[in-house]
């Protein structure tokens, strides 16, 4: 309706005094308008936090499920793993930031899912075959 | 709904996340009165295009699509922060989305009236009909398409004796907009200003 979207923009360009004048005209409240008001752009904006953060842990569920099912061509044995993995991280000591966090810079201390995982991110990456040298920096 | 790509405001003339917040948290009271009255009246103004859609929908789109432009990619609004006040840019996102809103539902009429009409049946006696005459439309609001209609009637009768308050309304429903109501039709900024303010001042004790 032609005439109600004139009236809104109307009140848009309104000077302030004249607003004031329409609340103290209408006996509103303008703190209870306004703390509406602000509870309603608090609620949107926590509403698209949220829906953010699920899209995000969805993502990172497909990641981690498509990491989990897809076949590596890895050694069968968790002795040979640790020596594949080992044997990755002396030739490119440089790969270590890339794969292992603080909790896992003790070798000693990582787990047999732990090497199989860190194995798993290495190939993805296409990183476990890399040659000993870095080819560019 | 997203900017169309042709003119997408380039990320480094957008307002940030953070800009976004900070501009939501110094909004005035006067602001934030505006923001209301100016959705209230949108929303009054599409009638049954608004869909049951109310005042308070209409600003969480606004300001939800904000976030999403704030976010640089594809999606939402993005505020050009330097040309264009946080209020005003709320204020055509409301716009656009309420126009959108009208779009869509008139979209939506045309298709069931054709629909409708590839659907008629004739009866034994000649009479034909189709589905719509035939079944009750549950999401019908004839409530809402009442109070549009009411509203012009309710408008036209209580200015009835203002002659600025009837110039205004008889050329918006024409329309003209209010600089070219003032350039054609002998009415000063300060005479047109007063009567869209006796004029929301009505509605408004409607809303």
């Amino acid at each position: 309706m032609l005439v109600m979207n004139m009236l809104a923009d109307s009140l848009a360009e309104a000077p302030e005094s004249e607003v004031l004048e329409e609340v103290r005209q209408g006996h509103e409240s303008l703190l209870d308008e306004s703390n509406e008001v602000r509870a309603i752009l608090g609620n949107a904006g926590r509403d698209h936090l949220q829906r953010k953060l699920r899209e995000a842990r969805q993502a990172y569920e497909a990641a981690r499920s498509q990491l989990q099912q897809t076949e590596y061509d890895l050694p069968s044995t968790t002795s040979e793993r640790r020596n594949l993995l080992y044997s990755v991280l002396t030739r490119r000591p440089d790969f270590e930031a890339v794969v292992m966090t603080t909790q896992f810079r003790d070798f000693k201390n990582l787990t047999d899912d732990d090497v199989l995982s860190l194995l798993r991110q290495l190939k993805e990456l296409r990183l476990l075959d890399a040659p000993a040298e870095p080819t560019s920096k | 709904m997203n900017e169309s790509r042709g003119r997408r405001i380039p990320i480094e003339k957008m307002a940030t996340a953070a800009e976004v917040r900070a501009a939501v948290e110094s909004l005035s009271a006067v602001d934030k009165y505006r923001l209301k009255k100016f959705a209230q009246m949108r929303v009054l103004g599409l009638g049954r295009a608004a869909m049951r859609r109310d005042y308070k929908v209409l600003m969480q789109e606004a300001i939800t699509s904000t976030w999403e432009g704030a976010e640089g990619g594809e999606r939402g609004r993005r505020w050009q922060k330097d040309r264009v006040s946080f209020t005003d840019h709320l204020f055509g996102a409301m716009r656009s989305i309420s126009s959108h809103w009208l779009e869509s539902y008139e979209r939506q009429e045309g298709d069931k009236e054709r629909l409708d009409c590839e659907m008629a049946i004739e009866d034994e006696d000649g009479r034909i009909s189709t589905p719509v005459e035939r079944a009750v439309d549950p999401s019908s609001d004839p409530f809402r398409a009442l109070v549009a209609n009411e509203m012009l009637e309710a408008l036209d009768k209580h200015f009835e004796g203002d002659e600025d308050a009837q110039i205004v309304l008889m050329a918006r429903k024409d329309g003209l907009t209010v600089p070219e109501m003032i350039a054609q039709l002998g009415l000063t900024q300060e005479r047109a200003n007063a009567a869209l303010q006796r004029i929301r001042y009505f509605v408004k004790g409607i809303i």
